[in-house]
């Protein structure tokens, strides 16, 4: 009976099985059992939505006013559920935000109005913001559909980061789900991020429950949580940084622009960027930054190519921990006379040249780099500027407007192609080259996620 | 007299039931939805007429004229017969009920215990086809197994649902 049931539902039956059906629905019992078995359904269905998720929920002090007045609120706001014109979530600051409804796609302008089913696709950073002031700030390549307004309001997160703003004195659940997870919040600030297969949670104020099938937890102000449908591992667990690097590493090493991507944490030294090109190593792997995770110490080489030539912007970045002072230890370079980001006696340097031995307003570092420390380097090149950040932090700028990145030199990492005897005495992570300039909140969130 | 927000209250926790009611006409879940929430507004304008006693009959009637409009508003048309709807419907009429709401609101808390009792293969195809809506056929291929022997899974763990949601609900009593 239950196939036929199942037919029924599928709208799959034939003209022989509806008679049966019809048949057995004569009988009261039978009828009952169907219109159980579609109630069930509907519930299973409903249930699946959520199914996939950690859930997260504000806790709050006050029962009173975690359970009564959202029910009243969204009571009171059902006049605007489906049949209001009043305008609730709008866009604050939108340079290049991309609005993509059912049937079209537009640029978003500052003071737009979204509604239930569109999708705003961020391609800068852009902010959004509801009448009770709770806001949303989308990193740039984000993509959140707004699901529901009323009574809670309801947004999903396709990709990217989203941080949400709620008032401290408004009234609704606001909930935020992805692929992995769906996250309720009352009065609080936190901020969703989805990677790949899984997402990470990080409560900014307040509290915050988080769940998914398996497991319920609360996570505190300052805590984070990774997680997916199975798994969920906090900020207070010994591989949690491990595993948020990870996690954000596989949805990094996907990004567009990425011409070499060596995260050295496995046996085998591998170049995970897209546009692949071979290399040489000389050197071993070693305990990197997390327990029983490999680093590098020695050199590797790259040869000649134009992914390394990328015309007028470019980033570098590595973990580095310095063993022994030496002279000029390179980080990665390409040869004397086009980029080299090194240190220069305590500090970092990076220089621009343009052309044989001349160097155009080279930077210099202002930290005191220590011996056994672990330290995320950046330099970014833009069309005027050199800029040089430590750990997420501005270190120094310079202008430069000439460019020599033609050069025929090989690009090294923990080597210099002109001064072969230059050797970086330390280890070496998750060295990168990005044609493009990396922005100061990108550099940020290289850092803090993948931060030992 | 109730207020507009208590009988408003009152017909959200029919959601389910009218979604499974408006499901019968037209087999689509996306659209009974939306027939249940135009049942809403229109409660929510007709809110003075509405008493608990005609309440579930009233938002019946109306979802079920609204899921028949858009069945028809969107082309959808379903296969089935005259004869099977009318039957089904008078099962609904008669077993739709305030004592079906509440037994369903006590099964549906035991549904997601009972769901983590699945082994998880069963339960990735579970969900695959509830939550992503795939097709047995499709969900043949991925697993490498016929649709039929998907469509025979499915049904175990359905029945498999039941047995635990019973016995929780078995040991209530």
């Amino acid at each position: 009976m239950n196939t036929l049931f199942d037919k029924y539902m599928n709208d799959e039956l034939n003209e022989r099985e509806a008679k049966q059906l019809i048949e057995i629905l004569k009988s009261d019992s039978n009828g009952q059992m169907l219109v159980e078995y579609i109630v069930e359904t509907q519930a299973i269905l409903t249930l699946n939505e959520n199914i996939n998720s950690l859930k997260i929920v504000k806790t709050n002090k006050s029962p009173m006013k975690y359970f009564i007045w959202p029910a009243v609120a969204a009571l009171l706001a059902i006049t605007f559920l489906f049949l209001s014109t009043h305008e609730e979530l709008k866009v604050v600051s939108a340079p290049k935000a991309f609005l993509i409804s059912n049937v079209s796609q537009e640029l978003l302008h500052n003071d737009q109005s979204i509604y239930p089913g569109n999708t705003v696709e961020a391609i800068e950073r852009t902010e959004l913001i509801f009448n009770d002031k709770s806001r949303i700030i989308l990193s740039r390549g984000s993509r959140l559909t707004l699901k529901s307004l009323i009574p809670n309001k309801e947004l999903f997160l396709e990709k990217g980061t989203a941080t949400f703003i709620t008032s401290t004195h408004k009234d609704g659940s606001f909930t935020c789900s992805t692929e992995d997870l769906i996250s309720t919040a009352l009065g609080t600030e936190f901020s969703v991020s989805k990677f790949k297969n899984s997402t990470l949670v990080r409560v900014t104020e307040s509290e915050v429950l988080v769940k998914n099938l398996n497991k319920e937890l609360i996570l505190k102000e300052g805590s984070e949580a990774i997680g997916n449908s199975k798994k969920i591992t906090t900020s207070d667990e010994e591989n949690f940084t491990y595993l948020r690097w990870l996690n954000w590493s596989k949805t990094f090493r996907d990004k567009p622009g990425i011409a070499c991507y060596m995260p050295f944490h496995k046996e085998v030294i591998t170049n995970l960027s897209k546009e692949f090109i071979g290399y040489e190593s000389s050197g071993k792997k070693v305990d990197g930054r997390w327990p029983e995770k490999n680093a590098f110490t020695g050199k590797v080489t790259f040869p000649k190519s134009s992914l390394f030539n990328p015309g007028k912007e470019l980033s570098l970045f590595a973990w580095i921990k310095l063993q022994k002072r030496n002279d000029h230890p390179p980080i990665i370079t390409k040869g004397d006379d086009s980029w080299r980001l090194q240190l220069d006696g305590d500090a970092l340097y990076l220089d621009l040249s343009d052309g044989p031995m001349k160097t155009d307003n080279p930077v210099r570092g202002k930290t005191k780099i220590n011996t056994n420390t672990w330290y995320h380097v950046t330099a970014v090149f833009t069309e005027t500027q050199i800029k040089l950040y430590l750990n997420g932090q501005l270190e120094g700028v310079s202008d430069s407007t000439n460019r020599n990145f033609l050069n025929d030199a090989k690009v090294v990492i923990g080597g210099n192609e002109h001064q072969p005897q230059r050797k970086f005495h330390g280890l070496i992570d998750e060295a990168a080259i990005i044609k493009k300039a990396l922005s100061q909140e990108e550099i940020i969130s290289i850092f803090k996620n993948s931060k030992p | 007299m109730k207020s507009q927000d208590e009988i408003i209250r009152a017909a959200f926790q029919y959601q389910g039931l009218l979604e499974s009611y408006a499901y019968t006409f037209i087999k689509d879940w996306s659209l009974s939805k939306d027939a249940v929430q135009e049942a809403f507004i229109a409660a929510n304008k007709n809110w003075e007429k509405l008493e608990d006693d005609i309440l579930l009959p009233w938002l019946k009637t109306v979802t079920k004229r609204r899921a028949i409009d858009l069945g028809r508003k969107r082309q959808k048309q379903t296969s089935q017969r005259d004869e099977l709807v009318h039957l089904v419907d008078r099962h609904f009429d008669k077993h739709l009920t305030d004592e079906l709401k509440e037994l369903q609101s006590l099964r549906n808390k035991f549904l997601e215990k009972c769901l983590t009792t699945i082994n998880p293969k069963s339960r990735s195809i579970f969900q695959s086809y509830y939550h992503d809506r795939k097709s047995t056929d499709e969900l043949g291929k991925k697993f490498k197994r016929s649709g039929n022997s998907i469509r025979i899974l499915l049904h175990r763990i359905r029945e498999q649902l039941r047995k635990c949601i019973d016995r929780k609900m078995d040991q209530l009593t």
